[in-house]
Parts: C-alpha cells; sequence; structure tokens
C-alpha cells in the first residue's frame, strides 16, 4: 500500500486493504482526494457546531444544563 | 456502460462529499462497484464524526414536545443536522417530528439525509406528505436526491412524485437510482407520451439507452419499441 492510500484510509477510519481499487492512483491524486475529504469533514464540522450553538439557544433554559451534558459537557 | 455508470456514481460522491464533479474526474477509470463501495465509506466516515452528540440530541428531543423540537430543527439546527439527528431517531418519534416540520423544510433536509437510514421513518411517514416532498425536490431539479429515495418509497409513490415530468427528467432520475428493480415499474407506471419522451431524450445519448434498457423487461422494452 502506498503512503497516500495510507492516508486516506486513516482520515476515512478503514484498513488501507478497503481501498485498494484505489492502488491504482498516484499518491499526489490520493492526495488531493484526501484533501478534498478533509475539508468537506472541516465544513460539516464547522455546519455542525454552529447549527448546535443555535439549536442550544432555543432549547429551554431548564433543559439546557441537561442538554449539554448529553452533548458531551464541553459546550 | 461502464463509462456512463462511473461517471453517475463519481456524481453521487462527489454530492457525498459537497464538491464539484470534475474534482473528482480522476476517479474515470474505476469500476462502478468499487465507486459506490467508496461512497459508503465516505458516506459512514462523514456521517460517523459527530454520532455520539448527534444520538445525544436525539435523546433530547425525546423530551422536548414535537412541536418545540421542530421549531429548533427550523430556525436553529437548519437541514444538516436535522437530518442527521433525524437517521438516529426512533422512526415512530421522527415521524411524529416531521408531520410538525414545514415540507419545504424537509425537502431541503432530504438533500442531507442517506435514505437507507431512515427507511423505517419514511415508512410511517403519510403518503401525501412525501409525494409533497418529493414533488418539491423534483421541482427544484435533485433528481439525485429523490433518485436514492427511490427505492425506499417504492415505484406506486414514486410514480405520483414524477406526475408531469418530462421524459428527460425521468430518465436523468431512472439513471441515479441505486435500486435498479424500481424502475421498471415506473416505466410500466408512465403514460404513454412520457415514455416516448422519455425515449426521446436517449437518442444521443446511446450509453444512457444502453444502462437503461438493461434494467427493463422484455414487456417494457416491447412498450418503448413500440412507441418509438
Amino acid at each position: 500500500m502506498s503512503e497516500g492510500l495510507d492516508r486516506l484510509a486513516a482520515t476515512l477510519g478503514v484498513p488501507a486493504t478497503r481501498l485498494a481499487p484505489l492502488e491504482a492512483y498516484d499518491d499526489q491524486q490520493l492526495g488531493r482526494f484526501d484533501d478534498l475529504i478533509r475539508s468537506a469533514m472541516t465544513a460539516e464540522d464547522k455546519a455542525f457546531e454552529a447549527s448546535l450553538d443555535e439549536a442550544l439557544k432555543l432549547v429551554p433554559r431548564m433543559l439546557r444544563g441537561v442538554v449539554q451534558k448529553m452533548l458531551g459537557g464541553g459546550r | 456502460m461502464t463509462a456512463l455508470t462511473s461517471a453517475l456514481e463519481i456524481t453521487k460522491l462527489a454530492h457525498e462529499m459537497h464538491v464539484d464533479e470534475a474534482e473528482l474526474a480522476f476517479l474515470a477509470t474505476t469500476s462502478p462497484d468499487d465507486l459506490r463501495d467508496l461512497r459508503g465509506i465516505v458516506s459512514h466516515a462523514m456521517f460517523s464524526r459527530h454520532e455520539s452528540r448527534v444520538k445525544g440530541l436525539a435523546a433530547v428531543s425525546k423530551k422536548l414536545p414535537a412541536a418545540v423540537t421542530a421549531k429548533i430543527a427550523e430556525i436553529a439546527m437548519g437541514p444538516m443536522l436535522s437530518a442527521r439527528v433525524a437517521a438516529v431517531m426512533e422512526p415512530a418519534d421522527a415521524a411524529k417530528l416531521a408531520g410538525h416540520l414545514n415540507p419545504e423544510f424537509l425537502a431541503e433536509l432530504s438533500v442531507h439525509l442517506d435514505p437507507s437510514r431512515v427507511e423505517g421513518i419514511i415508512a410511517k411517514l403519510d403518503d401525501a406528505l412525501v409525494v409533497d416532498v418529493g414533488r418539491r425536490l423534483m421541482a427544484q431539479g435533485h433528481l439525485l436526491t429523490l433518485a436514492r429515495f427511490t427505492g425506499v418509497v417504492g415505484a406506486e409513490t414514486s410514480l405520483k412524485v414524477v406526475d408531469g415530468a418530462s421524459g428527460s427528467d425521468i430518465l436523468q432520475l431512472a439513471l441515479f437510482i441505486d435500486e435498479l428493480s424500481v424502475i421498471d415499474p415506473i416505466l410500466a407506471g408512465l403514460p404513454d407520451e412520457t415514455v416516448t419522451e422519455l425515449a426521446a431524450a436517449t437518442d444521443e445519448h446511446d450509453e444512457a439507452a444502453e444502462a437503461l434498457l438493461a434494467t427493463l423487461t422484455e414487456d417494457s422494452r416491447a412498450r418503448i419499441a413500440s412507441l418509438t
């Protein structure tokens, strides 16, 4: 397995063997694909956090503490 | 046919990643089956990133009246986060919530949903609501999203959704459908005029015609032949 495939597999959280059909591509192509996936994940993370912040503002005050705890307590 | 089906799979993968399909053009030599597997891997990776917190939100929604959760979803959470939460809710709770959501918001939410995760919810929804949302997706040109739901809602509901759509839109929809077994019953339920339009839409796209015909029964092929 190439370095590019290993990096992509790590990003996707799967063993590199699951990506065997992509072995034909070079590290530059796989690196670009990995960058696109990381960008998509980052964009989703930002949208997710923004949506969550807005949602918490509308949760009734009485429940807000419970909700924050259920969501990991760090908010 | 492989080149076309690979291209269609690349479009679906690009949709999953929210990128322009031209960015993924280098994958064109990958087989359609391998691209479909890759889409599943990417979809799972994106979905699982926030799974525990999304499940937390779903649990919170159980403690709130459905009308309040619906308001929070529409005003604050937005379609993407709402779609993630819906995918992990109990189908009965999600169906109840859907009844409080604006159909336009449900259409926006559908674009972010993985239909295979919400089959149980869709089965509990009122058919009229499913058709309403489907028609909104059709009108807005979300054919890829609609195609993904077609396998889940079945041919009968799909036919109501595409009622009045153009032959070329239905052809595009059919080409995007993953669950190939629903294509033939949908085509069988279309009026002759639409089937003729659909066949005409394949005139300059031999690969599209070949891909479509491969999913049809002998009767449907004979019907197309008799109309063209």
